[in-house]
């Protein structure tokens, strides 16, 4: 089976923000917004933590960003995956699906608990 | 679809990154505010609250920004990077498509950097790099000689005597003084005899030198007792002794005296002389082993070379006034000797110290590195009119993309690299073939100490020729190509040639010249070689057969030498079609002889000193067998009693030292003041006795009847090989003491004394004509292409009725002003270098012969450049030609 490297413990956000921009690009506030919708405020991110992991996905090659005119009409600054981006996304999905798979197992030996898809 | 984003993204992204992060969070924070405020809170609350959940904003800032600097600067080398990567893609495609013309520019620019790196290689070895010593830049040469004007080198800064030698080292200024006299040894092995380069050096030798020898050394001179001792270098150790471990105290005989080894010098040490030296002894036994028991006092014999190690703090000016003072003080002991002697101490900087290179070395080595320069030159610009051609080719699109905003350093840039990965291909090959140097220069005979390396010096030279090259080669090219005017280029129907006929003829010009320049050179020194073989050596040559002998156990055992004259001579002279028979030190060409002392009281009473004047010893009939005219008094015969020495002096010496008056009778001493006495007897014509192409100097024999030297000279009306034949015979029998090392005919010997002249003007003749033949090509090239240009005009004129030898003339009309400009240029710059070089090389120099046959050589393919262009211009029907475009 897939093994689960450490780094998936320091790169759930990268790996939050990769999914973030699945569907198209999008500013930050977009991306922090979407994040709080989505996990219905279950995770709450630090808006500088979350720049910086941006940035440095920049760096990595795994998003761009570009200047833009946000739906309100401002200056913002978009995301956008990289190939390279959406590759990496791909490998975190199926490692963070069995990272949780193991984690379940063991948590839940006995139960008739339905596993998540 | 990421391609574009990319691109987008390179226009968009601003140069700022820390106020693009500014923006952002700005940006970040009114929209959380303005969604906090949608709750329900006030502006305050939602802005405090908004910066609350950004959590640390300065911290989040310089992070952003850090990642942002750093983009930035990889972008900009990415780019730059890229860039780089594409010119040479594009380059290597470029060459691809004319692999042709790639590989003859790789070899001629590899020949022109390759001979060019070679000698700066030879000269590094030899002027550049430091002697192997410890500490080398303290290390100085002394030299004394009869004043600071005379005119060559090698009398300016001449060697001293032991007793000078000795009073200089109580210096103050100098830590150590060393010093050597060089001397050649026969040295009895296993099975057999053979010669070698030996020094006597001062006990301090190694010392000054910081190289001890790796095994042994000099033994206190009371534990010596009565055996000679020599230190060994590690080569002959490892080639002669089989490299045995039990070295130390093994006997030799050396000069026919038992040596004892004392020492073997260390593995690395490769010598500080410019011959490879495999024996050193300390002078104390210097007498003995040289056969001149005067060595050690006589301040007149003047044979040794000192090198010495300054004192801390002190200067080579400090050292030398110092040393000055000495000499004073010897001068007012020793007048007759040291009264005019003046000391000069010269930085030991190289092997070959530079105050004595400009004699010889300097003149050929900057010959043929302006040679070599000039034949890399003529190749580049051959690469330089692809180039150029290609450029102009591409002029309307390189036009298109400047005003499209494209930088002309980025098309500059492109057009460089092609060029410089041309000459980058180019030392790559040269590299290849310089690491064969070295074995090569080994095979040959150069000794270790001056053997040229490639190293790191030679390598960076190589590249940075490469290089430079490749840059020049593209600057024409590039000029254009900045220079473009875009308007013009768009609109013109086709390429305006005017500007690449300009720049062609132009460079093709530089190429005629610079061919002639080399031709007016080698010319010259053709003549001179041509010259040298036309010269009358004062003797006759023809019919000359030279013997050389060695004695085995000895070089001067004067009882063995007249055993050798009598049997020798007897036997030779008995040969059929032996004409004259004598015996001398040596023979006319075949080396440098000795100088000596020679008191000649005339001279002294006029003021003179006691000159140091070339000298030959020779048995009787010495200028007969040589056919040297005697004009005054008489030679020795072989008749005459064996009394005291006879003196025969050339017509130079008799002219400088006794002026009108008549040196027969005259009674010299040789060897100084209070020498030998000996009779002068005759006077002999001036002959060139040591090289053909300078003049003759003075020089006197020293004549006895039964002790001349151990080379035989004879002369022979037969047939030369059997006589030669005859006398090997005769010389090998076992009654003859010495044994033969060479037999030759002096026409032999006339030959390879040219050797190295023939040498040189053959690499000179040959870089010469492939210049010649590339200039050619280009000349033919710009012709071709300006008549192509000039077809419709052509056409016109023929329509109009001219005729057809009027357009031929007009085209070779051009080709000949060209080569007139260029002749003009390159005539002046080989005339002005055969004057600077004033006759130092080969004696060669400018006359008018040479400029006209280089003329008529370069009129002649001219013509021959011009005709075929010529030709195809006049064979167009006019009709085709108007309609040409």
């Amino acid at each position: 089976m897939t093994p689960i490297p450490q780094r998936l413990f320091q790169g759930t956000l990268d790996a939050l923000i990769l999914q973030a921009l699945r569907a198209g690009p999008r500013h930050g506030y977009d991306i922090a917004a979407w994040l709080e919708a989505t996990s219905d405020a279950a995770l709450s991110i630090e808006d500088g933590a979350l720049y910086t992991a941006l940035h440095k996905l920049e760096e990595r090659g795994w998003i761009v960003a570009e200047w833009g005119i946000s739906d309100k009409k401002k200056r913002a600054r978009f995301y956008q995956l990289t190939p390279e981006g959406r590759r990496n996304l791909v490998t975190r999905v199926r490692e963070w699906a069995a990272y949780v798979d193991a984690v379940d197992r063991i948590l839940r030996p006995a139960g008739g608990v339905a596993r998540p898809a | 679809m990421s391609e574009p984003i990319w691109r987008r993204l390179r226009r968009l992204y601003g140069p700022d990154p820390r106020a693009d992060v500014r923006d952002e969070f700005a940006f970040h924070l009114e929209e959380r505010t303005e969604a906090l405020m949608a709750t329900g809170l006030s502006e305050t609350e939602a802005r405090a609250r908004a910066l609350e959940r950004f959590g640390n904003l300065a911290e989040a800032e310089a992070a952003c920004s850090g990642v942002g600097r750093r983009r930035v600067r990889r972008l900009r080398w990415g780019e730059m990077l890229g860039g780089l990567v594409q010119d040479f893609r594009y380059a290597a495609h470029g060459i691809r498509r004319a692999p042709g013309f790639a590989l003859a520019a790789i070899l001629t620019i590899a020949l022109g950097i390759g001979g060019n790196t070679a000698v700066f290689s030879l000269l590094n070895a030899l002027l550049l790099q430091p002697l192997d010593a410890a500490d080398p830049d303290a290390l100085v040469r002394v030299y004394t000689s009869e004043g600071r004007e005379l005119r060559t080198p090698a009398d300016r800064f001449g060697g001293s005597s032991y007793a000078d030698y000795a009073d200089f080292a109580s210096s103050g200024l100098l830590a150590g003084l060393a010093a050597q006299m060089p001397f050649g040894t026969i040295v009895q092995l296993d099975g057999g005899t053979a010669r070698f380069e030996a020094r006597v050096v001062s006990e301090n030798y190694f010392d000054v030198l910081g190289r001890r020898p790796a095994v042994g050394g000099w033994r206190p001179e009371a534990k010596r007792g009565r055996a000679l001792e020599a230190i060994v270098s590690h080569d002959f150790w490892t080639t002669r002794l089989a490299g045995a471990s039990d070295v130390l105290g093994r006997t030799l005989v050396v000069n026919g005296k038992l040596v004892q080894i004392a020492g073997v010098t260390g593995k690395e040490f490769a010598g500080v002389e410019t011959s490879t030296v495999s024996l050193y002894f300390p002078f104390t036994s210097a007498p003995v082993l040289t056969g001149r028991p005067g060595i050690l006092t006589d301040r007149g014999d003047r044979s040794l070379r000192l090198l010495g190690r300054l004192a801390s703090g002190a200067t080579a000016e400090a050292a030398e006034r110092d040393l000055t003072a000495i000499m004073r003080t010897i001068a007012v002991e020793s007048p007759s000797s040291n009264a005019n002697r003046v000391v000069s101490v010269r930085h030991a900087t190289s092997i070959v110290p530079l105050e004595l290179a400009g004699d010889a070395i300097l003149p050929t080595a900057a010959l043929v590195f302006g040679a070599t320069l000039a034949m890399l030159a003529i190749a580049g610009v051959n690469v330089a009119a692809v180039l150029l051609a290609r450029t102009i080719r591409r002029r309307r699109e390189l036009a298109v993309r400047l005003s499209l905003g494209a930088s002309p350093v980025r098309l500059v840039r492109q057009l460089v690299s092609e060029s410089v990965l041309l000459a980058l291909a180019a030392s790559v090959l040269v590299v290849l073939l310089l690491s064969y140097l070295t074995p090569i220069a080994a095979r040959i005979g150069v000794p270790k100490s001056m053997q040229p390396e490639v190293d790191l010096t030679v390598l960076a030279y190589a590249i940075a020729m490469a290089l430079g090259a490749g840059l020049l080669f593209a600057l024409a090219p590039a000029l254009i190509t900045v220079r473009s005017d875009v308007v013009a280029a768009l609109r013109a129907g086709e390429a305006d040639s005017r500007p690449r006929a300009r720049a062609q003829r132009v460079l093709v010009g530089a190429q005629l010249a610079l061919s002639m320049l080399l031709l007016i050179i080698s010319g010259a020194l053709l003549q001179s070689l041509a010259r040298q073989r036309s010269i009358d050596p004062g003797f006759v040559p023809a019919g000359l057969i030279v013997a050389e002998l060695v004695d085995p156990a000895g070089v001067v055992d004067h009882a063995r030498e007249r055993a050798f004259t009598d049997v020798a001579v007897k036997r030779i002279a008995a040969i059929p079609g032996v004409t004259s028979v004598t015996v001398a030190s040596m023979a006319p060409l075949t080396g440098d002889g000795m100088r000596s002392s020679i008191h000649i009281p005339e001279h002294a009473e006029a003021g003179g000193e006691s000159p140091e004047i070339a000298a030959v010893t020779a048995a009787p009939d010495f200028f007969a067998t040589l056919r040297i005219p005697i004009v005054r008094g008489r030679e020795l015969t072989w008749t005459d009693g064996d009394t005291l020495a006879k003196v025969v002096v050339n017509a130079s010496m008799a002219r400088r030292y006794w002026g009108t008056r008549d040196p027969v009778g005259s009674v010299v001493e040789l060897g100084g003041r209070g020498g030998t006495a000996a009779e002068v007897i005759g006077v002999a014509a001036d002959a060139r006795f040591y090289t053909l192409d300078q003049p003759p100097v003075p020089l006197y024999a020293i004549q006895r009847r039964a002790r001349g030297g151990t080379t035989l000279v004879i002369r022979t009306d037969a047939n030369r090989d059997v006589v030669l034949g005859m006398a090997r015979a005769a010389l090998t029998r076992s009654d003859i003491p010495l044994a033969l090392a060479s037999l030759r005919t002096m026409d032999d010997i006339l030959e390879s004394s040219l050797l190295v002249s023939r040498a040189i003007t053959s690499t000179l003749m040959a870089i010469g004509a492939l210049a010649v033949l590339l200039a050619t090509i280009g000349l033919y090239g710009v012709v071709s292409y300006i008549t192509a240009g000039r077809t419709k005009e052509f056409g016109i004129r023929l329509a109009l009725g001219a005729s057809r030898t009027s357009i031929s003339r007009l085209v070779i009309g051009f080709g000949l002003r060209t080569t007139l400009i260029s002749g003009v240029l390159g005539t002046a710059a080989g005339l002005g270098a055969l004057r600077a070089l004033d006759g130092m090389l080969l004696g060669a120099r400018g006359s008018l012969a040479v400029v006209t046959a280089v003329w008529v050589a370069l009129g002649t393919v001219t013509l021959v450049a011009c005709t075929l262009p010529a030709r195809r211009a006049t064979a167009i029907p006019p009709a085709s030609a108007l309609r040409a475009e």
